[in-house]
């Protein structure tokens, strides 16, 4: 991932911790496990806001069941994101959460980690393969999930090393790097 | 007439449950019963037990010939009581013969001595009233936590009226110095040190079933002959093995012929003539040392560094690591004993070594019992558990 300068320099301007969804709002992406954790977070630290970034056919699932629990004033929905909007969110974050049921790869955490945000990523991920200094739970771990959330906005020390190690560890991913060592395995077999 | 020296080390801790965030101030049930019992019966049935029986064999065969030392941390003596207590019962047996020599050691396998003089003093004298109530023994050679040692550390334990340390045989603290001599703290002239030949015991340790390794298959004639390499013009009078005693059994299983070979090897030793077995509290009638070995700085049996980067290394250490030590005038004030055995038990190396990310990248150290898929689960579970006992002490 090439390093963007920009992609933290937005501020904040609410007081709590936020904590991220981004993506399309569909089944495959897990958002209704993002809901139950946030009501599991909320009910213990209600300094917590929660963002779910995106569209998709499961919207009207994860609003529902967002009102049912009653935590609509903790929980926040953007809509579609593009461009310096997606940066700037970034920016606000505390938690990036991707509950991915399955995922070829998911790019997504990458950019999280560049803007210095910690991530929480489900095992079922290709992306979960390469990356060390992320927090990786089952999908279907709420507890997990909310266990790591809440570790990461409370620990501070968990927060640092999630934070500056992430960002170099994304950085450090490069397809010249991946390309060289497919190249290095080509040339050992043909 | 070369002196050698077997020691055993047995350090299993209270394995901590999967506590969340919303348990704290909620449940104080910190331990994994299932774990605690299914581990220690394992252990039990695949290394205590049959090595024991082993040890007493081998020193009923050879009488006052062969004699061994063990440190035994507290909490695995109250596992074994509270899950295994023929453990207990075995190794009162090997006591009663006279041939094996307990040794001192934390309460909980603590890491209090890297902290400071009062925690680990605490610690020590836990441990020998445990020591007392249990096998009716009084120590006066300590081996710590991951053989941890520094000058310090050895002045506490002189005051503590401990006589000899057992230690890793660092290199960088050695120099040019070499460990089959007898050394002593250079403050305290009085307290000995018998220093660990680390590349022999690695032998066993880590090669026993390396493969890859030009001198496998180890066999019991092979090690003899590694000894007597070993054995220069200038070199002294002592050979210093510390073990895990889990390496027989559990981390090389039966199968391997790991028990064959320590048999072997002991029967080899005795019988050849030129070694005579010693327990560590011997040096003191038999030789003065001679010199003194500086140790500024804490030295463990860690890696090929031999520092304590494995337990306090990462910033997530270092942050468990203080956050824990800040209670202790919690805990000289608090009543509440379940929550004061709590901040003991969470002293432990084990939990640290959970957190450490010096092999994250490069993980060719297998561990044993993995309880967390990362160090950072291992985190927040033990800072959720220190939560609630901050509390639970404060109360």
């Amino acid at each position: 991932m090439v390093p963007n300068p920009q992609k933290h320099a937005f501020a904040r301007n609410v007081n709590e911790k936020i904590v991220t969804f981004l993506g399309r709002v569909t089944f495959q992406k897990g958002p209704i496990y993002f809901v139950e954790t946030a009501k599991m977070v909320l009910d213990r630290d209600p300094n917590v806001r929660f963002v779910l970034a995106g569209d998709g056919d499961m919207m009207q699932v994860v609003i529902d069941r967002v009102a049912e629990l009653g935590i609509s004033d903790r929980f926040h929905f953007t809509g579609f994101l593009r461009g310096t909007d997606i940066d700037k969110m970034f920016g606000m974050s505390d938690v990036y959460v991707m509950p991915s049921i399955s995922e070829p790869f998911g790019i997504s955490p990458l950019e999280a980690m560049q803007s210095k945000v910690p991530v929480i990523i489900s095992k079922q991920s290709g992306v979960s393969e390469v990356l060390n200094y992320a927090i990786k739970v089952d999908f279907w771990d709420i507890n997990a999930m909310a266990d790591a959330i809440y570790g990461i906005l409370h620990y501070p020390s968990l927060y640092n090393i999630l934070s500056v190690k992430g960002q170099e560890e994304a950085n450090n991913l490069k397809w010249e790097d991946v390309a060289k060592r497919l190249k290095i395995i080509y040339e050992k077999y043909v | 007439m070369k002196k050698i020296c077997f020691h055993f080390q047995i350090s299993q801790p209270f394995r901590l449950r999967t506590y969340r965030f919303f348990d704290i101030n909620e449940r104080h049930d910190y331990y994994d019963d299932y774990q605690n019992h299914y581990l220690t019966q394992r252990l039990a049935e695949r290394c205590y037990l049959p090595a024991n029986k082993m040890m007493l064999d081998l020193i009923k065969k050879y009488e006052k010939q062969f004699k061994l030392s063990f440190s035994i941390s507290g909490s695995s003596i109250n596992l074994f009581k509270q899950y295994c207590p023929e453990v207990i019962d075995s190794f009162k047996e090997l006591i009663a013969t006279g041939c094996v020599e307990i040794t001192g050691n934390t309460y909980t396998h603590s890491i209090a001595s890297l902290n400071n003089k009062t925690t680990f003093l605490e610690q020590v004298k836990l441990q020998e009233k445990l020591l007392k109530e249990t096998f009716g023994v009084k120590p006066k050679s300590f081996c710590n936590t991951e053989i941890i040692y520094s000058d310090e550390i050895g002045e506490w334990l002189s005051e503590a009226g401990y006589q000899v340390v057992l230690t890793e045989g660092a290199r960088h603290i050695l120099g040019w110095k070499n460990t089959s001599f007898l050394y002593c703290n250079p403050y305290q002239t009085d307290l000995r040190l018998l220093l660990r030949s680390y590349r022999l015991c690695d032998d066993i340790t880590l090669r026993f079933q390396d493969r890859s390794w030009d001198q496998y298959p180890l066999t019991a004639d092979k090690y003899m002959q590694f000894l007597h390499n070993t054995m220069g013009e200038s070199d002294g009078p002592l050979f210093n093995f510390f073990w895990d005693y889990e390496t027989m059994g559990e981390h090389y299983p039966a199968e391997t012929g790991i028990f064959d070979f320590f048999r072997s090897l002991i029967d080899k030793l005795v019988q050849s003539g030129s070694f005579q077995f010693i327990s560590p509290t011997d040096v003191l009638t038999m030789d003065t040392p001679v010199s003194t070995l500086h140790a500024p700085w804490p030295i463990s049996c860690s890696g090929e560094e031999k520092d304590t980067n494995e337990w306090i290394g990462n910033s997530l250490q270092q942050e468990a690591f203080n956050q824990l030590f800040k209670l202790e005038d919690l805990y000289k004030k608090s009543k509440n004993k379940e929550a004061k055995l709590a901040w003991l038990r969470l002293q432990g190396a084990d939990h640290f070594n959970f957190m450490s990310n010096k092999w994250l990248e490069h993980r060719f150290v297998k561990r044993n019992f993995e309880v967390y898929s990362s160090p950072y689960q291992a985190f927040i579970n033990y800072m959720n558990v220190l939560n609630d006992i901050k509390i639970q002490l404060s109360e």
